[in-house]
């Protein structure tokens, strides 16, 4: 779920747009051209993998997938997940120009949790893979369930109701989000396990 | 994957300079969504509707678009009205009676960001992807950035055909998704192959890369060349946002 345009207040749009250039900046530091165009492809991916879409009754819920972006792109996932939303902002008016910033601060800052707490778990393994890629999904999604309700509650008080019910409509979305997540991360830790060590 | 869907066209608007067009609607685009009067609102509407006129863009993909945004909205419509607190807009039931208040601010919301959304469609919409990269190399956005942002768009249509055939390839083993754990496992695997197939394909794009002596960044060959109605447009332009903003 994306904020749309002209609901959040100009100080939030600002902060927004600050703390997602700091993450874009760091990811900047580290992009060598190989990472360039695997950020890149990632991206794509990304992009492409939010098309799917799972039934729950007689609604659907599309995948975000942020945590497993998190743990495969490392701290170029500001990146990653900013170049995708600004196409969707552009393209299909899921969320807009303005409140860039603070949508992509919602993906990608867990994106950036997930990858610095459960990536060093992957390469010692001491949990289960599917374990590790189940808890980073779901609380990637959390994170972002929070910080989607916070950053919508900076509108005023009035906002505290609607950002309670986004956040109660996001919770089925945390479990799928985690089971596809562990059990994406199972397989590639099976069939190309050195992707998830680098 | 037909993702840019407006930008094929013949309107005055595509055939703008890009660069003017991404110019004149970034601060459109902005200080419509900081405005809270209603006279300014409905001035940033018309302005809308006009450009989405000219553009000629009304049809039923436009519909579809403006449907996903006011998504957003009906949370909005479901909650704002009740806990503005305010005058009762019809009926008093205590909590249960939806002030006038709160319907004006979920109405001004959703003007706003109509207003908005028509603007992205009929300006930077009316272009393609690719030259609108192009114009941000031209404007001065991050290299690099712009760089990634062409990779991802140039491969999308690649990952998008691999997902379209895996999604056949389901449907030809009788594949049907349903509310169970079945359909998860099935994406999950599924979202696993669509990023391996993503990681070695940029690994081979890359080595293409280096075989062709890429550094990181694209040499500009081409450059725009604005004409008279690219700068009367955006001297036009210019004067309606000031007009919004000063009125």
């Amino acid at each position: 779920m994306h904020i749309s345009e002209g609901v959040l207040p100009p100080v939030t749009l600002v902060t927004g747009y600050a703390a997602s250039a700091i993450g874009i900046g760091i990811g900047l530091r580290r992009l060598t051209d190989e990472k360039l165009v695997r950020t890149a492809l990632l991206s794509s991916a990304f992009f492409v993998a939010s098309f799917i879409h799972i039934p729950i009754g007689p609604a659907n819920v599309h995948l975000v997938l942020n945590g497993f972006i998190g743990l495969l792109a490392g701290w170029t996932c500001f990146i990653a997940i900013g170049i995708a939303l600004l196409l969707q902002a552009l393209l299909f008016q899921f969320g807009g120009i303005t409140t860039l910033g603070v949508n992509m601060f919602i993906i990608a800052l867990p994106a950036l949790f997930s990858f610095l707490i459960f990536s060093p778990l992957l390469d010692r393994k001491p949990f289960p893979v599917f374990l590790t890629g189940f808890l980073s999904g779901f609380s990637s999604v959390f994170l972002s369930a929070i910080l989607l309700s916070f950053s919508l509650a900076t509108a005023g008080s009035a906002f505290f109701t609607a950002s309670t019910l986004i956040f109660a409509s996001n919770v089925p979305l945390m479990i799928i989000d985690g089971l596809v997540t562990a059990l994406a991360l199972q397989f590639i830790s099976n069939v190309k396990p050195e992707l998830l060590t680098q | 994957m037909n993702l840019d869907g407006f930008s094929r066209g013949d309107s005055p608007l595509h055939h703008l300079d890009p660069r003017m067009k991404i110019v004149a609607y970034l601060p459109l685009a902005v200080l419509t969504a900081l405005i809270d009067s209603f006279f300014q609102v409905l001035l940033a509407l018309a302005t809308a509707l006009i450009l989405a006129g000219t553009a000629r863009i009304f049809s039923r993909l436009l519909l579809q678009r403006l449907a996903v945004v006011n998504m957003f909205m009906a949370f909005l419509w479901l909650t704002l009205p009740f806990s503005v607190s305010g005058e009762p807009l019809l009926w008093q039931a205590g909590a249960l009676s939806p002030s006038i208040e709160g319907t004006a601010l979920s109405l001004l919301l959703t003007l706003k960001t109509n207003a908005i959304a028509l603007y992205t469609v009929s300006l930077p919409g009316t272009s393609t992807v690719m030259s609108l990269s192009h114009a941000m190399l031209h404007l001065r956005f991050p290299r690099k950035l712009v760089t990634i942002f062409y990779f991802f768009y140039r491969y999308i249509g690649v990952i998008s055909r691999e997902f379209s055939t895996m999604q056949r390839m389901l449907k030809a083993r009788a594949f049907h998704a349903t509310s169970s754990l079945h359909t998860v496992r099935v994406y999950g695997y599924f979202t696993g192959i669509l990023f391996i197939r993503s990681i070695e394909r940029a690994e081979r794009v890359y080595h293409a890369l280096v075989m062709r002596n890429f550094t990181g960044e694209f040499p500009l060959l081409f450059h725009f060349n604005a004409r008279g109605n690219d700068i009367a447009f955006l001297c036009l332009m210019a004067v309606v946002t000031l007009t919004i903003a000063f009125l």
